[in-house]
C-alpha cells in the first residue's frame, strides 16, 4: 500500500450543486501536502470525502488502501474551528484526551500511557501549561493548537488539517508546521489553506483546487496559470526576495477573499 | 412532619434528575428539545385520558416516540431544527388537548400536569424517579468523558469512529424520561425552568461535567426550597415562586458578569 489516499474520477457536491467533477488525485505516503484554492472551490469537500462524511456521486475514494470510514481509526482530523457552547465545563486536557475517542472502549478512563502521550504532544505544541484551563478561557489560537494535539494523540497515519493556523500567530504557526515536519517523516499530512504564503513555506507539495477540478498538483511552486485557473481571474505575482509572493486583488468579477498569497518568489 | 416528608423526598429526587439532565441538556444545546418534549408529553397524558389507561406508561411511550421522531426529522429534513422542534412542541400539546376534549372526562387531574402535584404524587412515581436518578448518575459518571467530547465536537467524534447517533439517541431518551417523571413533580412550566437555569449556571462555575451536574443538583434544590419558603411566607403559587427565584438569580448572575 503506497498511497495515502486516492480519488478516482470523483464527482460530488451538495443538494444538486456539483463541487468536484471527475477529479483524480493520487497522494503517496509521507510528507505534507498543501491544498489551496479559493473559497467554495472544494478544499473542505476533499477533506469531507477523505473522512467519509460525504459520499461521492460518482467515482471512488480510497484512504490508506481502504474505504474512508474503515480508515477512520488511522486518520487524525483538525477542523477549521470549533463553535463552542459558551462555558462548557471542560479543560484543554479534556479536549486533547478526546483524541482517544473511538480507539478505547467507551467509558474507560485514560491510561497512564494515554495521559503521558497527551501531555507529550501538549509539551511539543507549547500548550502544556494551559492544560487545566477551561475551554472558554482559551484564545482561538490556543484552542487551535489543542485541536492539533487532539488529532496527534491518535498517532494517525494520515493527518487532515483544515486551516490549522487560521487563528494562530507566527509562533503558533511555527510550532504547528515544525511539528508536522518532524512527524511527517513516517506519516502523511494534508493541510487545507487559502493562504499560499503559509503553505509554500511549510509543505512538500501543493494541490490547487479550482473550477471543480485539480488545476495543479506537484511542487509547492504553483505556476501562475494554475493559480489563474483556480481563482478565475488574473494573478499578479510579486517576489520579495524571500519565499513569498502576493496576488493582487483583481477586477469586479473576482470575488475572492484575500490579496496576499504566496509561493516561491 | 409526615406531611412534609414525601414532598421533600420528591424535591430531592427531582433535583437530582433535573440537575443531571439539565446540565446535559444545556451542554448539548438540547434545552429547546427538552421543552418540546415536555409539551409533546402533554399529548401522551391526553392520550392516556382518552384511552382510560395509566398515565405514566402511556406518557413515557409517547414522549420517547416523540424524541425519536424529533431526532429523525432533524437529521433527515432540510428544515431548521428549531422549526421542527417548534412543530413537535405545538402538535404534542394540541394532540393532548384534543384527546382530553374527546374523552369528555373530569380533567381536574390535568392541572397537575401543567403545574405539578408535589403533595399528591404517587409513591410509585417517586420510586420510578429514584430509579431514574440512579441510572442518570451512574451512566453520566461512567460516560462523562464521552458526553463532554460529544458536546465539544460531535463531528470529530463521528470521524473518530465513535457511535455518535446511538449515543445521541440514548441522551435524548434520558432527557425524555427525565421530562416525563419530573413533570409529575414540577409541572410543565417549572420543568422547563429546571432544565435550563441550574444547568446554565453550573456550567459557568465548574471545569468538569460531573461537578457541573452536582452543582446543578444543589442549585435546583436551593431554588426549590427557597421558592417554597417564599410561597409559604407570602401565600403565593409555589411553582411561580420557584421560577422567580431561579430566574432572578440567573439574570443577576448574567447581568453582573463581565464579558
Amino acid at each position: 500500500m503506497t498511497h495515502a489516499f486516492r480519488l478516482q474520477a470523483v464527482t460530488c457536491g451538495y443538494r444538486g450543486h456539483e463541487v468536484l467533477r471527475a477529479v483524480d488525485l493520487d497522494i503517496p505516503r509521507g510528507g505534507i501536502l498543501g491544498l489551496i484554492g479559493p473559497n467554495g472551490a472544494g478544499k473542505s469537500t476533499v477533506l469531507r470525502l477523505l473522512l467519509g462524511l460525504l459520499d461521492p456521486q460518482a467515482g471512488a475514494v480510497e484512504v490508506l488502501g481502504v474505504k474512508p470510514r474503515q480508515a477512520r481509526p488511522k486518520v487524525g482530523y483538525v477542523p477549521q474551528s470549533l463553535v463552542l457552547e459558551r462555558d462548557l465545563p471542560g479543560t484543554l486536557e479534556d479536549l486533547v484526551l478526546a483524541g482517544f475517542l473511538g480507539l478505547r472502549r467507551a467509558g474507560s478512563a485514560p491510561t497512564s500511557q494515554d495521559l503521558e502521550r497527551a501531555h507529550g504532544w501538549m509539551e511539543r505544541l507549547r500548550i502544556a501549561d494551559l492544560r487545566r484551563r477551561k475551554l472558554s478561557e482559551l484564545s482561538g489560537g490556543q484552542l487551535q493548537l489543542g485541536l492539533v494535539a487532539r488529532a496527534l494523540v491518535r498517532e494517525p497515519e494520515l493527518l487532515l488539517l483544515d486551516e490549522p493556523t487560521a487563528n494562530a500567530d507566527a509562533r503558533a504557526e511555527g510550532a504547528v508546521f515544525g511539528l508536522l515536519e518532524d512527524c511527517c517523516r513516517d506519516r502523511t499530512a494534508v493541510v487545507v489553506s487559502h493562504d499560499v504564503g503559509v503553505l509554500s513555506r511549510n509543505v512538500d507539495s501543493i494541490a490547487c483546487v479550482g473550477a471543480g477540478t485539480i488545476v495543479h498538483h506537484g511542487t509547492r511552486e504553483v505556476p501562475q496559470d494554475a493559480l489563474e485557473a483556480a481563482y478565475g481571474c488574473p494573478v499578479e505575482l510579486i517576489a520579495h526576495g524571500h519565499p513569498h509572493r502576493v496576488l493582487s486583488v483583481h477586477g469586479p468579477d473576482c470575488h475572492h477573499d484575500h490579496a496576499s498569497c504566496g509561493g516561491h518568489g | 412532619m409526615s406531611l412534609l416528608f414525601w414532598p421533600l423526598v420528591a424535591i430531592v429526587l427531582a433535583s437530582i434528575a433535573a440537575g443531571v439532565a439539565g446540565t446535559l441538556a444545556v451542554s448539548h444545546r438540547m434545552v429547546s428539545i427538552g421543552g418540546g418534549l415536555a409539551h409533546a408529553a402533554y399529548g401522551g397524558v391526553g392520550l392516556a385520558f382518552f384511552l382510560g389507561w395509566a398515565p405514566l406508561p402511556v406518557t413515557i411511550g409517547f414522549t420517547l416516540a416523540a424524541a425519536l421522531l424529533m431526532t429523525w426529522l432533524v437529521e433527515r429534513s432540510p428544515e431548521r431544527s428549531d422549526t421542527l422542534i417548534g412543530v413537535v412542541w405545538a402538535m404534542g400539546m394540541a394532540f393532548g388537548i384534543l384527546c382530553v376534549d374527546l374523552s369528555r372526562v373530569y380533567t381536574g387531574d390535568l392541572n397537575a400536569v401543567l403545574f405539578g402535584s408535589l403533595l399528591a404524587i404517587p409513591r410509585s412515581d417517586l420510586a420510578a424517579l429514584a430509579v431514574l436518578d440512579v441510572a442518570l448518575v451512574v451512566l453520566s459518571w461512567v460516560y462523562r468523558r464521552e458526553l463532554l467530547a460529544l458536546a465539544v465536537d460531535a463531528e470529530f467524534a463521528e470521524v473518530a469512529g465513535f457511535p455518535v447517533r446511538i449515543f445521541r439517541a440514548g441522551l435524548l431518551c434520558a432527557v425524555a424520561l427525565s421530562v416525563v417523571l419530573l413533570m409529575r413533580v414540577t409541572g410543565l412550566v417549572l420543568l422547563v425552568a429546571f432544565l435550563s437555569i441550574p444547568g446554565a449556571l453550573a456550567v459557568r462555575w465548574t471545569r468538569s461535567l460531573a461537578r457541573a451536574m452536582a452543582l446543578a443538583t444543589a442549585l435546583t434544590l436551593a431554588f426549590g426550597l427557597a421558592g417554597l419558603a417564599l410561597s409559604w411566607w407570602r401565600d403565593l403559587s409555589p411553582g411561580a415562586c420557584i421560577i422567580s427565584v431561579a430566574g432572578i438569580t440567573y439574570l443577576a448572575v448574567t447581568l453582573g458578569r463581565r464579558k
